[in-house]
């Protein structure tokens, strides 16, 4: 989907359109929760997912067009995680990454449960900056300039937290 | 070599991910939505008629004093029409259809 067409999707919703709105979820709940689940517990990122969009359906009017609409999705998912994590204990993902893992639905085309478990204990070893910038431009495809944009930090910042997580993760999770 | 090991980790990054399409999530959206505006539409009207209560009663108290009784019967009467109007012309609506 062009940009083009998402920014005149997201011109509808705010002028109310219903099925703008659906549509503006059906073609971005991926990535959002994707990046979600990425940086916080499952059950976190779920609320956090359907408060992104809750904020989109308010906030329409703000988008300027500087960047994509998922983007700026991407954006508010990312403050409505942070807004979270000020409340919840520290190192609660930590304890309870394999709880967290074993919530986590979806199709995950066949991948190993191991794998998944191994993954979501590496990525809560990692801090949340670096696992934000990991997430953006490993799990979402976004490039280090979007995600710099996304997570409101300076560019080369973003290279070395994905440098520097990649390798961790690599680590983690053994010869990848 | 490097490019394929990130492409390992991507592919397992998205393991990660939800279906494309989950309508299940829209749903939720949508009742989230819903719920909270019912939440603000009620607590909006539980105010509103606080405050009606409050202005009819400064004015059934004020007794003698005219500017008072009639501000606070205004103000009582304007918030009691904002909170029944709408409902009024909605339930006025349905009978038309």
């Amino acid at each position: 989907m062009s940009s083009e067409e998402d920014a005149a999707l997201l011109e509808a919703v705010r002028g109310g359109s219903e099925r703008a709105f659906n549509l503006l979820i059906d073609r971005h709940q991926q990535a959002v929760r994707t990046f979600l689940r990425g940086v916080t517990n499952a059950a976190d990122a779920e609320d956090a997912a359907q408060e992104t969009f809750l904020a989109a359906w308010t906030h329409a009017a703000k988008f300027k067009g500087a960047a994509s609409v998922r983007s700026w999705l991407l954006a508010i998912a990312w403050r409505k995680a942070k807004g979270q994590q000020r409340w919840s204990f520290r190192g609660r993902r930590r304890d309870t990454a394999y709880h967290d893992f074993a919530a986590i639905g979806g199709p995950t085309e066949a991948s190993d449960p191991a794998d998944r478990l191994a993954l979501a204990q590496a990525l809560a070893q990692l801090p949340t900056d670096q696992r934000a910038a990991v997430m953006l431009c490993l799990g979402c495809g976004l490039s280090h300039g979007e995600a710099a944009a996304v997570l409101e930090l300076p560019l080369g910042t973003v290279k070395s937290h994905v440098l520097r997580g990649r390798d961790r993760l690599r680590e983690a999770l053994g010869e990848m | 070599m490097e490019r394929e090991d990130d492409e390992a980790l991507s592919q397992l990054l998205q393991s990660l991910s939800p279906p494309e399409r989950d309508p299940m999530f829209r749903i939720r959206v949508l009742e989230r939505r819903e719920r909270r505006q019912f939440t603000r539409k009620v607590a909006l009207l539980l105010a509103a008629g606080a405050v009606a209560a409050l202005a009819y009663a400064i004015a059934a108290a004020a007794g003698g004093h005219g500017i008072l009784r009639i501000l606070g019967l205004t103000v009582a009467g304007v918030l009691a029409a904002a909170m029944y109007v709408p409902a009024l012309l909605t339930a006025l609506r349905g009978v038309v259809r």
